[in-house]
């Protein structure tokens, strides 16, 4: 027995593996499947595997009902993500840099910023955006995303600076070309790759927000596809094919944003170790 | 002036921005939100130039309110729950992952696609999934012969936090996993092979070396954990909003609904200073003892 298991180990191992890969392909799989069912075939007992006649139509349908919820999302998470990346650079590399007492306490305040519940924020923002008239308007939301992706990003793009050595900085002001320059086209060149982790990150964490749009966006035109989704399961609680249809639609920017980053988006987690 | 302290104010300038942000978008909501718990902040009083001042009334409220201990309870169970399956089931997948083998990059790979999924789709997803009468689980069960009627997962009070707990544990393994292979990869061989050199089993292994040496990222990864499970709000508001009959109102679904769906935002926020406290004991915690920048204040 012991030696067969030895034998086969590598095959035993690819077949967890695969049960493995099933348990988090197949959920993703049935949502896109569900999606393209017809309203009779998504409640077939035994559920088919694949759709009998996909009703293309119907999905068609849904995504033209998402398209203006996507561009909401769209125009939140660019922002969001522009405002994070404007002070994440900034804040992080003066961080880096400053040498005080005061430094570290800064950074004790960033990093605290950076694991309080958005639930905490949510009310307070609430009353103050009101008074400020800013509920119905992107600004709130995208200001509210940014106060938890912007410590994440001050935070991240810290350790970056903290890593280059400062001669190149130097040579540049020796060569008299202003700080600010020097930082813009010698500096962050160096630590794109982490630019380019934070906006990734940023991305998605904005692009997947709920409870400041759901909160602070009552009307409907504004609306992100994450608060559509929502609304969606709620007006539509009895056409599950719909509601995969639109959480499919919601879901593929992400994937694609998976696609395209996952070896950054495996960086940001593991160097941040920051969680959603 | 030295070149020191000319370069620290360009420093100082260069952080002004974000440290205004913070100050406006984080520091001052946390200010206002204390100042509101001691406020009468309901529909009819929102408009006001100044709210009327109720000292700790709303605290009084919230601490009185039968669901108070309800959802204390509630948050309890959901993080324990959720933090023991998803480090147990991400753990074994981090250590099962780490051999070579065909395919263990491309399954790793995969499951991390389970974290970018964002929350509310992952929840509608599993809410789907997770249907009583329709739901692929229970077709699957029922098909095996295990259950003989559909578990009502999301809809029976006594299984919903079962339910919820499950499609958050998929959503957080990808996370315990990724930090525990993190903390695998830096660990040295030289121990292991001296170790296969003595003929120390694997099970010896996992115990008397991976586990100890281990220790530090065990304890990040738990702490992490515990501190992103207890805010978990959009994946809860989605799948059941709290319910059936308060199944599964955790504090923060709680401090939402005293807000947003009855409108006392006072007592709203005085909820969430509950958990604000609750959240930074193990936040403190987990900067003094686990972060990575190295703070020993």
């Amino acid at each position: 027995m012991r030696s067969l298991l030895r034998k086969h180990r590598r095959l035993l191992l690819t077949v967890i593996a695969l049960i493995v890969f099933a348990l988090y392909v197949l959920p993703i799989y049935w949502m896109i499947v569900s999606g393209f069912k017809s309203p009779t075939e998504i409640y077939a007992i035994p559920p088919t595997l694949w759709p009998r006649n996909a009703s293309f139509l119907e999905f068609w349908e849904v995504l033209k009902s998402a398209i203006p919820y996507l561009k909401s999302s769209f125009i939140i998470a660019f922002f969001a993500t522009a405002v994070t990346l404007v002070l994440g650079a900034t804040g992080g590399y003066g961080l880096a840099r400053l040498k005080t007492k005061w430094t570290r306490w800064i950074l004790l305040c960033f990093l605290i910023a950076q694991m309080l519940p958005n639930i905490l924020r949510v009310t307070p923002l609430f009353v103050i955006f009101l008074k400020a008239n800013l509920l119905n308007n992107y600004v709130s939301v995208i200001l509210a995303i940014a106060s938890f992706t912007v410590p994440f990003a001050v935070i991240t793009l810290r350790t970056a600076f903290l890593a280059l050595p400062t001669d190149l900085e130097e040579a540049a002001l020796i060569d008299g070309s202003g700080r600010f320059r020097s930082f813009l086209y010698i500096v962050l060149p160096l630590v794109k790759p982490h630019l380019i982790i934070v906006s990734t990150i940023s991305l998605i964490w904005s692009y997947g927000d709920f409870i400041f749009p759901l909160s602070f966006l009552r009307n409907r035109a504004m609306q992100p596809a994450t608060v559509g989704l929502y609304n969606f399961i709620g007006a539509e609680v009895v056409h599950w094919n719909r509601v995969m249809a639109f959480a499919t639609v919601t879901a593929l920017p992400l994937m694609i944003i998976f696609m395209l980053f996952q070896r950054h988006i495996v960086q940001g987690l593991t160097v941040g170790g920051v969680d959603k | 002036m030295g070149f020191e302290s000319r370069n620290n104010r360009f420093y100082m300038k260069m952080m002004l921005p974000a440290i205004v942000f913070l100050a406006a978008l984080v520091v001052y909501p946390i200010v206002y939100n204390f100042r509101l718990s001691l406020q009468d902040a309901t529909l009819r009083t929102i408009r006001l130039p100044e709210m009327p001042f109720v000292g700790l009334g709303n605290y009084a409220s919230v601490l009185s309110n039968p669901l108070f201990p309800v959802s204390m309870a509630r948050t309890l169970v959901f993080t324990a729950g959720s933090i023991f399956f998803q480090f147990v089931i991400g753990f074994a997948l981090a250590l099962f992952l780490f051999r070579q083998f065909p395919l263990n990059k491309f399954v790793r790979t995969t499951i991390i696609m389970g974290w970018v999924l964002a929350p509310i789709i992952v929840g509608t997803v599993w809410s789907w999934l997770l249907n009583t009468d329709h739901g692929l689980i229970n077709y699957l069960l029922k098909t095996a012969g295990i259950i003989g009627q559909g578990i009502g997962w999301l809809t029976d009070p006594n299984i919903a936090m079962r339910g919820v707990i499950i499609a958050n544990v998929w959503f957080g393994i990808p996370f315990n996993m990724l930090l525990l292979t993190g903390g695998l990869s830096a660990l040295p061989t030289d121990v292991y092979e001296a170790a296969d050199i003595d003929g120390t089993s694997p099970l010896q292994k996992f115990f008397f070396i991976t586990l100890p040496l281990m220790k530090p990222t065990i304890g990040a990864v738990l702490m992490l954990g515990t501190i992103y499970t207890l805010r978990v709000f959009d994946l809860l508001w989605v799948m059941t909003k709290g319910g059936p009959v308060n199944a599964t109102t955790t504090l923060p679904l709680w401090s939402y609904q005293l807000s947003f769906d009855f409108f006392n935002l006072g007592e709203g926020a005085a909820a969430s200073n509950i958990l604000f406290v609750i959240m930074i004991v193990f936040t403190l915690l987990y900067i003094k003892f686990f972060s990575e920048e190295g703070w020993d204040a």
